[in-house]
């Protein structure tokens, strides 16, 4: 018969292989996700400069930039289509691109009431942070381990 | 060893072996993560000061204020579901690597592969 501490690491043994087997709450690396995200973010670079040029000008005005808007709620709801299509329950991914979302109709209500020059380097920098962790957590997905890189 | 037999469950030895694989597969996952995190949420915090030195300096007003801090608000959110992500990605990895030592040492000591 085998001691008790033998049969309890036997256990341990079982069930961390059973918990190993579980779907992770993390969706699977998705190429098509990734480069939708890799488009967003030189999307968003090529507005703000655009938007940066144009400040104090009749061309920054919102109605000039209808069409990207539009634009960009199209791809952000085909990427969360496309998230929530793995079914994972409280997904990450999906979770940081509803924020992305949120954050675009933000920005939409601010620039229909119009910007300051000083508001565009504080947008820029929101909207930079939440695409390049996106597409960090996308890039980690499909990497071997330890090699995040900040 | 546990047990008398030549079969039996090293439980010392395989403990250390399960904890040697945790900590190698987060090791280079949880530093880097700690680095990410810290850059991001530093820079938010430099974002939230510019939007208080606005409203100060009478560049937006208060309405404009809020909406700015409600997306500051998105922002962090949305960051820190990416954080968490890659956090349960470590996890993930400090899993699998435990459950490859315990399971070759169970199957060692069954005699068949159950896991």
């Amino acid at each position: 018969m085998k001691r008790p501490s033998s049969v309890f690491t036997l256990l341990i043994a079982v069930v961390l292989a059973l918990l190993a087997g579980c779907v992770s709450r993390v969706a699977p690396h998705d190429e098509a996700i990734a480069a939708g995200l890799a488009k967003l973010q030189s999307s968003h670079a090529r507005f703000f400069d655009e938007l940066q040029q144009a400040v104090g000008t009749p061309d920054a005005a919102w109605e000039c930039h209808i069409a990207w808007y539009e634009q960009t709620r199209v791809e952000i709801a085909a990427l969360r289509t496309r998230a929530a299509s793995y079914h994972r329950k409280d997904d990450p991914t999906a979770g940081a691109l509803e924020m992305l979302d949120r954050s675009l109709a933000d920005l939409e209500e601010a620039h229909a009431g119009g910007l300051s020059r000083g508001e565009i380097p504080v947008l820029r920098t929101l909207f930079d942070s939440q695409l390049r962790m996106l597409i960090e957590l996308e890039a980690a997905k499909k990497r071997a381990p330890a090699e995040v890189t900040p | 060893m546990s047990a008398a037999d030549g079969n039996a469950l090293d439980v010392e030895s395989l403990g250390k072996e399960m904890l040697d694989a945790a900590r190698a597969a987060v090791a280079g996952r949880a530093k880097a993560l700690q680095v990410l995190a810290e850059m991001e949420i530093r820079r938010l915090a430099d974002v939230l000061a510019d939007i208080a030195g606005m409203l100060a300096k009478g560049e937006i007003d208060r309405d404009r204020a809020k909406t700015l801090v409600r997306l500051h608000r998105r922002t962090v959110s949305s960051v820190l579901r990416s954080v968490e992500g890659l956090g349960i990605l470590a996890a993930d990895d400090a899993l699998k690597a435990v459950t490859r030592v315990a399971g070759a040492a169970v199957n060692r000591l069954l005699g068949f592969k159950l896991l």
